[in-house]
């Protein structure tokens, strides 16, 4: 069924149209809040909720409007209400917190901070998500020194791969502003990695003829 | 160089690009190609890390989710919806639009005009609190009511005026007079008031020739 025809229905109630549209949009939605979050269950409740609002408020969507940014800012505005509720705690953990790669952690199979070399080519899937999840931890650990506008419009433009025209019509702000927080965020990652995860920065061997 | 969902094409056409990147100095569409590719390239992406280490953070767009992890959302949102569809959580919903923060803006004047309409309506001296009633039955009247039958009271001359009887004084007291004493230069009134009995009289002298 065509998506605007499941927005219309929904719009009238209808709830089997509106399941359709959920399972359409909840991988994105929920990877905007867990990267903005950063951790999957308060995610997957930050998603519901999002949908939730969506049914309350979906009736009010104009049509011919960009739906995606539309859900996208609900998404983001709810995971940001989330993290302001949040930052006194996280604030007081993730800075000092921070998980330092160790050789314990290499023997007992976790993935430590440093790529091992030549790993790619032998890398099970558990492997994989594994170290996807060890990403996922320096990057909430790092992404907490950012300021809210900076979080939100690197996780958008960067990680989800949205246009910077579509990044702006979230957080309703001109696209140059965009650019500005993106800069500054990368910059601000760029010194930290730098400094607490030098073995990110450094070329791995065997790249270039791989 | 390639990775998992790329062709050895793709990373050709883009390795040229990736200095111009890390430095900002692409334009919108080959900025945007350039991460598509860095986020499904895990070759170029690591190469790019030596320039910038936020590269890392591409990965983040493929991400593997746990088995099932969101099978159920959709049941779950709807099991939501439809428990929250009685008329009272609708009512609720509504008047909250967005959020919580909408509902105080309309709750709180609601709140301040019934908690005003209620001082108002209960506050001591408003007559509904004792009901109304008839000149002489009772209930609080004005001691400046004229009481029907008596004259009305004569503002040019020096005639006595005869001051109503007062809501307190009751069938067994008689009603105070006053009257006015004869005297030379100044004005002299009486004001007798009986109660049981006894008569006190209280007397107002209006002389224009006293200079307080």
């Amino acid at each position: 069924m065509d998506e605007q025809e499941l927005i219309r229905r929904s719009a009238e109630g209808d709830l089997d149209a509106f399941e359709v549209l959920v399972e359409r949009k909840k991988e994105r939605v929920f990877w905007i809040a867990c990267h903005i979050v950063g951790d999957e269950e308060l995610a997957r409740d930050v998603a519901q909720e999002v949908f939730i609002r969506l049914f309350r408020v979906i009736r009010r969507f104009r049509e011919g409007g960009r739906f995606d940014a539309w859900l996208h800012r609900i998404a983001a505005n709810l995971s940001i209400d989330l993290l302001r509720r949040e930052r006194p705690y996280r604030e007081a953990t993730t800075l000092d917190a921070i998980h330092e790669p160790s050789a314990a952690d290499g023997a007992a199979g976790v993935p430590a901070g440093a790529p091992r070399r030549g790993r790619e080519a032998r890398e099970s899937p558990t492997d994989e998500a594994l170290r996807s999840r060890e990403v996922q931890r320096v990057f909430t650990v790092l992404s907490s020194l950012l300021t809210r506008k900076q979080r939100l419009a690197f996780v958008l433009r960067e990680i989800e791969g949205l246009s910077t025209s579509e990044v702006a019509e979230i957080m309703k702000t001109r696209e140059s502003t965009i650019r500005n927080h993106i800069l500054q965020a990368r910059r601000i990652l760029q010194e930290e990695m730098r400094r607490r995860y030098p073995e990110y920065c450094r070329p791995r061997p065997g790249t270039k003829d791989s | 160089m390639t990775g998992k969902n790329t062709s050895q094409g793709d990373c050709q056409a883009v390795e040229p690009l990736l200095s111009s990147f890390a430095a900002g100095a692409l334009d919108e569409p080959a900025e945007r190609r350039v991460r598509d590719h860095l986020a499904a390239c895990r070759a170029c992406r690591e190469e790019q890390m030596a320039r910038d280490p936020t590269a890392l953070f591409y990965e983040l767009r493929r991400v593997p989710l746990p088995d099932g992890f969101l099978d159920d959302l959709a049941v779950n949102v709807r099991r939501r919806i439809e428990s929250r569809s009685s008329l009272w959580a609708r009512l609720v919903d509504r008047a909250a639009g967005r959020g919580p923060r909408r509902l105080a803006y309309v709750l709180a004047p609601v709140m301040t005009l019934l908690l005003l309409g209620t001082l108002f309506l209960v506050r001591p001296g408003r007559p509904w609190r004792q009901g109304f009633r008839a000149h002489g039955q009772g209930g609080i009247v004005s001691p400046y009511a004229v009481p029907p039958g008596s004259p009305a009271p004569d503002r040019s001359g020096r005639t006595a005026p005869r001051l109503p009887a007062g809501p307190a004084t009751g069938a067994a007291t008689a009603p105070p007079l006053m009257e006015e004493v004869q005297s030379g230069s100044a004005r002299v009134y009486r004001f007798t008031v009986e109660s049981g009995g006894d008569e006190t009289p209280i007397y107002f002298i209006v002389d224009e020739k006293i200079d307080i």
